[in-house]
């Protein structure tokens, strides 16, 4: 063997080895038990592809994050884009931290790869539900109520330790890689969006993540979830990343919103100089 | 007469003269894959060479220049014919154009059928991906790139075309990009640029492998993000930002300009590409930039770095075209003028349009262009031919 061929072949495996064996060691440091983080969310946090006829045939189990930010306008927060809401959380300082200080740094940067602090069925959406149904009973009150997801994107920083101890519930945060995107709409004015995050899908697990049911040929899952109603824990662990630790279709007990005690009126979508 | 005629191509080492000669004095054996990729393109030349020498032959004959003695011309005759006999059936090199033509049908085959392979792997596992359990599929994404890269290894061996060879390294390379694609996916993962510089020295390792020019253009593609991310990620952005900036690529120019220095062991096109990249690295930023000012990093007024950019443009294609006149890389050349003709036309179109009427923009242009072509005809009318410098 020559050398030159030797080499090919010492260069082609590692080309082909390492980022596999990489990805599959990321994945098993990010899984060393305990999870950062476990949340017991629902279909109104968990998107299913089961709205799509093709997806009965030949999709695996796959849930897809869905977040909001506080919609402090309120104006049309349920048809609004969450990630072309701009947050109130975000200070001059905060903004600071993630290297923005005033408009002229968005020339070199205007998203910013940051840590988000996701908040389950807690004081944001206990606001956003107080929110929606302070003119009384109305669709969107029952739909916030009932349909939408209670799964909020609170805070933003570059240091996931420090967010950790702001936040130590583990049960209500979790704290995940994500993209906060910065501009100035309204002359020198930042404001902040959330641009989304690292990983926003999630395979489930086996065996029902592949199963397919013997005689429609069709995704066992698929058929489950025609219930509309399903429960799924999912874990985030050491590198932030998430995934699911059971899944259980069927009916579920609706779990009241957090405190609403802490609702305060209006809001401000620029960032607040403090 | 037969000694003069042996002299080598004056870009072939003497490792690589012996190489093409021994068949002409020795047995034939058929070559190996791998010294056939290192030796196939030079014995192709040679023949070419013998092709012209005997048209330019027939043609002094013709004109009463040279008349050879009938023993003489047979001879040489004889020795080209066992000599091309010989590279093409060691080196499965073309004899004549009809030959060539059917080489060309085949790397056209070749390509076509690397990307139906692929789809056609790609589909299959598609149509049953869903029913197959996590860990199987695991092991199917990292198996699929090792097994079509053995393949690719042994068809090295034994395919003298290369062809076959290239088909497997391109499927191979197919499978490597799934592979890296999908796994985060299936793993809920963050890869960040990894991927990008997986596949893109995955790319150059098999495009080195089996003399590919298609997965050296991925190779190079793939330097050029994995460096214009590094630099976004230098500057606190995300990797997959790197596009909104055309300055972020300019690092990758110089980067693959410079690999076209690598040394390789034969003749190959590759210095070509690397330096054609690196001009496009170069020229297509400036261009964008000096269009569109808003793009760039810095923070100047737009009229001053639509300026600087355009005199950065200026300068660089004037190097270019040293560099490819000098050097004598017609790419180079080629590029730096292109780009030049580029801002140029950019230009006239932008001061002169709004000032004149259309008809009298395109007068104008016509009679630059005409200009130019007088000036290049002056030059080319200049220049002495070969052998009366005395």
């Amino acid at each position: 063997m020559t050398q030159r061929r030797t080499l090919l072949i010492v260069s082609g495996l590692c080309c082909i080895l390492c980022p596999s064996l990489g990805m599959l060691a990321a994945t098993y440091y990010n899984r060393i038990r305990p999870p950062a983080s476990t949340l017991q969310m629902t279909e109104r946090e968990l998107h299913l592809p089961a709205d799509d006829p093709e997806a009965a045939q030949n999709a695996a189990l796959t849930f897809r994050l869905i977040w909001r930010v506080e919609d402090m306008g309120h104006t049309d927060f349920l048809t609004q884009q969450p990630s072309s809401t701009p947050v109130s959380w975000m200070t001059a300082q905060k903004a600071a931290d993630l290297g923005i200080r005033s408009g002229r740094d968005l020339r070199w940067r205007s998203s910013v790869p940051a840590f988000l602090v996701l908040e389950f069925n807690g004081r944001a959406y206990a606001r956003e539900l107080k929110r929606a149904c302070r003119n009384g009973e109305s669709a969107v009150c029952t739909d916030v109520r009932n349909l939408e997801s209670r799964l909020y994107v609170i805070d933003a920083g570059p240091n996931a330790n420090a967010l950790r101890q702001e936040y130590p519930d583990t049960a209500v945060y979790a704290i995940v890689g994500g993209i906060v995107t910065f501009a100035t709409p309204s002359g020198s004015r930042l404001t902040a969006t959330i641009g989304g995050m690292d990983v926003e899908t999630i395979q489930s697990i086996e065996p029902l993540r592949s199963r397919k049911t013997a005689p429609s040929g069709e995704m066992q899952w698929y058929a489950l979830s025609q219930a509309k109603s399903f429960v799924a824990e999912i874990a985030f662990g050491r590198r932030h990343e998430l995934w699911n630790e059971s899944v259980s279709f069927g009916p579920h007990p609706t779990a009241p919103p957090a405190d609403l005690s802490v609702y305060q009126e209006g809001g401000e979508t620029e960032i607040n100089p403090n | 007469m037969s000694r003069r005629l042996e002299s080598r191509p004056t870009r072939m080492n003497p490792r690589e003269a012996a190489s093409i000669d021994a068949p002409a004095r020795g047995s034939v054996t058929r070559a190996t894959g791998s010294e056939t990729s290192r030796t196939r393109e030079d014995a192709q030349r040679r023949i070419d060479q013998i092709r012209g020498f005997n048209r330019e032959l027939e043609a002094l004959a013709r004109e009463g220049v040279v008349r050879l003695a009938a023993p003489e011309l047979e001879s040489v005759r004889a020795y080209h014919d066992r000599l091309i006999l010989e590279l093409a059936e060691r080196f499965d090199a073309d004899v004549d154009e009809r030959g060539r033509q059917l080489s060309l049908t085949m790397r056209i085959f070749s390509v076509t059928a690397a990307i139906l392979v692929s789809t056609t792997v790609f589909l299959l596992f598609y149509h049953f991906w869903a029913s197959i359990a996590l860990p199987t599929q695991t092991a199917l994404l990292i198996g699929a790139p090792l097994a079509t890269f053995a393949i690719a290894l042994v068809m090295k061996g034994y395919d003298p075309t290369g062809y076959f060879s290239r088909l497997a390294a391109a499927l191979c390379f197919s499978c490597f990009v799934l592979n890296i694609v999908i796994l985060p996916t299936l793993l809920n993962l963050n890869a960040g640029a990894m991927p990008v510089l997986a596949s893109g020295a995955f790319a150059l390792v098999l495009a080195y492998g089996v003399e590919s020019e298609l997965l050296l253009c991925a190779g190079i593609i793939g330097i050029f993000i994995y460096t214009a991310a590094l630099i976004a990620e230098a500057l606190g952005a995300p990797w997959w930002t790197c596009a909104t900036r055309p300055e972020n690529f300019l690092a990758g120019s110089a980067v693959v300009f410079g690999m076209s220095g690598i040394p390789r062991s034969s003749d190959s096109d590759f210095p070509t590409f690397y330096r054609g990249f690196g001009c496009l690295g170069l020229f297509v930023p400036l261009l964008l930039i000096s269009a569109w000012p808003s793009l760039s990093y810095w923070n100047a007024s737009p009229t001053h770095l639509s300026l600087a950019y355009q005199a950065l443009t200026l300068l660089g294609s004037g190097v270019a075209i040293f560099l490819g006149v000098t050097r004598g890389w017609a790419e180079v050349t080629l590029l730096g003028a292109l780009a030049l003709l580029s801002l140029l036309t950019e230009k006239l179109w932008i001061w002169l349009l709004p000032r004149l009427p259309i008809y009298e923009v395109f007068l104008l242009a016509s009679a630059i262009a005409i200009a130019v072509l007088c000036a290049v005809a002056y030059l080319r009318s200049q220049r002495r031919p070969i052998g009366e410098s005395g």
